[in-house]
């Protein structure tokens, strides 16, 4: 990376604040299917970006930002355990593959993240709730979790894939 | 950027993983026991804890209060199902009418479960 | 790809609405609060009784039978106390649950209350208590104290009492007294958890009992087929909190003064008497698992149990080695 860790500091900011407005935007939709935790995780995009346009521990700083941010400003609170969890199990797996996979294999990375993000809910439901039976939601979370991780590891490849191409990416 | 191996996989295989990754889900999620459960009663659960028990034959409509906020619960034609909630996602509302026990009826911000009695109806009652 | 993945989406989503509602009624049911908890009674009516008024009248046994424990209940006050003594009913009660406490050498122990009441489980704001306060608390109770005053019939000396731990066992016993005068034949009764068999099916087939499983609220892992038969299960599950990690259960040992913690999940004790049921499966469990077969190996008392320990090993015991079905594996039959 030959960007400073000034420069690295506003463009995470800049990530954050984006991602947020796109994830509260997103909770304002009404629920895609009658199960919980199924979303498109557009949020995810700018988590992805950041991991692999400025680095690790930069894309780990937006994702806590975010789902702290992110649960005070779409007023769910309650949902903020399941976010955290989800998030951070994600970021764990995508961390480990981002070592394997190079930038044009972001939505592979992507794919095991949602299905990540998807376990580290469950569990944490189960934990919370006391309620095994939450688990036989996961098939159907682990497929939904494919799909949006396709499409949001697709939209971070191809941002990055742009931005790489144009002037500007050597000094955001 | 650099130390990373040539991927061994193309961008097509990967899909073609993730496309039987999907069949193998559905196939999972086909042999777990849609019929599980006694339809003729629901349990309400709360952290876990059966709060209530539904006889689905009787017609009714009533606000449950969680403790975390309010769900609207309706029981007609032996369906069971919230019509309105006060929680942020409202993702229980959009469920409509429980129909098994293999996608129970989730409200996660009010820590809700409802889902069917446990049993075929081959068991009577439960000691607990 | 979009397109070759919508096909499955359209599939899955057919997959869950194929299954619809459906209805279908035989037994009367009905549903109320009392002691706390939720209170079910079912019935299978004959010909010749009014289902409506049967109902009725198992209602109105479980409220009175409250109403009764409940005058008797908290008894710091001289009044309760000499209440206790002096009805007839009450009196018999506690002198049955001596009786059961001296059996199971002080496992089961009505006195327990106050100790239970310090760990916060009757408000419902849990605390740990200290060890002196406990070790105070230990020095007021003990079930030998209230066996003592009821021999010198002195109520300044009865220990606070809970006959609430043997009121829903009690409650059932009467219940079944009224249905069966009144000439039902074929009725369960859920009294918060505890089942109460009273005859069997219509068709004159045992009921079949399902065993709640200890860890998964909407699941049983046992069932037993059964008719006249009480079927109490006690585990730490019912009630509990966690605190710095540890979990403590409701259950209390009234020698420690601390939450039971051993090997056991639950216990499911199945006998004739509800209220023995219903004792011991508290005490079963405050003792563990080795404790409760050598209880049952002493041949003291008539019954049969069904233990779950952590590991999900289930014992079961000889009388119920026919009517007995799980999933899990048995660890053994108890002779």
């Amino acid at each position: 990376m030959k960007h400073s860790k000034i420069s690295n500091l506003a463009f995470t900011g800049l990530l954050a604040a984006m991602a947020l407005v796109v994830f509260v935007l997103e909770a304002q939709l009404p629920p895609l299917t009658p199960i919980p935790g199924i979303k498109l995780g557009l949020a995810n995009i700018f988590t992805l970006f950041a991991l692999y346009f400025i680095g690790p521990m930069w894309a780990l700083t937006l994702l806590i930002v975010r789902v702290t941010l992110g649960s005070v400003f779409s007023g769910q609170m309650s949902v903020f355990l399941y976010s955290m969890a989800g998030g951070l199990l994600s970021y764990l797996i995508m961390r480990l593959l981002y070592i394997r996979m190079k930038e044009d294999r972001i939505f592979v990375v992507s794919v095991f993240g949602a299905m990540a993000h998807n376990i580290g809910q469950i569990l944490t439901g189960v934990l919370l709730m006391q309620t095994p039976a939450l688990f036989y939601y996961l098939p159907v979370l682990l497929i939904s979790g494919i799909i949006t991780g396709l499409f949001t590891g697709l939209a971070a490849q191809f941002s990055i894939k742009a931005l790489k191409k144009s002037p500007i990416s050597d000094s955001p | 950027m650099t130390g990373r191996n040539e991927h061994s996989l193309s961008a097509l295989q990967w899909i073609l993983i993730f496309a039987g990754l999907i069949l193998l889900l559905l196939t999972v999620r086909f042999f777990f026991d849609l019929s599980d459960g006694n339809r003729e009663r629901a349990l309400i659960l709360l952290d876990g804890k059966t709060v209530r028990t539904l006889d689905l034959s009787e017609d009714q409509t009533f606000v449950l209060d969680t403790g975390y906020g309010t769900n609207t619960i309706q029981v007609t034609d032996g369906c069971v199902s919230v019509t309105d909630a006060d929680c942020p996602d409202r993702v229980c509302t959009a469920h409509g009418p429980l129909t098994d026990n293999s996608m129970p009826i989730i409200c996660l911000p009010h820590h809700l479960v409802i889902r069917f009695e446990p049993g075929h109806g081959d068991v009577d009652i439960i000691a607990e | 790809m979009k397109s070759r993945i919508a096909p499955f989406i359209f599939i899955l989503f057919l997959l869950t609405a194929l299954t619809g509602c459906a209805k279908k009624t035989e037994p009367v049911r009905r549903e109320f609060f009392s002691m706390d908890t939720v209170m079910q009674v079912i019935l299978y009516p004959d010909r010749d009784s009014d289902p409506a008024k049967m109902l009725d009248l198992a209602e109105q046994e479980v409220l009175r039978t409250d109403a009764l424990l409940t005058s008797a209940m908290g008894t710091a006050e001289r009044d309760s106390a000499a209440k206790i003594l002096n009805d007839s009913e009450l009196s018999a009660l506690l002198n049955r649950a001596l009786l059961i406490s001296a059996d199971t050498d002080g496992a089961f122990d009505p006195t327990v209350w106050p100790i239970v009441d310090a760990w916060g489980f009757y408000s419902g704001s849990h605390r740990i208590p200290k060890e002196d306060e406990l070790s105070a608390l230990l020095q007021t109770i003990g079930w030998e104290k209230a066996r003592s005053a009821m021999n010198a019939s002195d109520p300044d000396a009865l220990p606070k009492l809970d006959l609430g731990a043997i009121g829903k066992g009690y409650a059932a016993s009467t219940v079944k007294e009224k249905l069966h005068e009144n000439g039902v034949t074929s009725a369960i009764l859920s009294l918060g958890g505890n089942v109460s068999l009273l005859g069997s099916r219509p068709d004159g087939s045992d009921f079949t009992v399902g065993i709640r499983d200890p860890e998964d609220p909407a699941a049983y892992f046992a069932t037993l087929s059964l008719s006249d038969k009480a079927v109490v299960t006690s585990g730490s599950y019912e009630r509990s909190f966690e605190q710095d990690g540890v979990r403590y259960s409701h259950i209390i040992d009234p020698k420690t003064g601390h939450p039971v913690d051993n090997s056991l999940l639950s216990v499911t004790v199945v006998a004739d008497d509800d209220i023995l049921a219903d004792a011991l499966s508290t005490a079963l469990f405050v003792m563990g698992p080795d404790g409760a077969a050598q209880f049952y190996q002493s041949g003291l008392y008539d019954f049969d149990m069904i233990l779950m320990e952590k590991d999900r090993s289930v014992t079961i015991t000889q009388g119920l080695k026919n009517c007995f079905e799980t999933a899990e594996t048995l660890k053994g039959i108890l002779k």
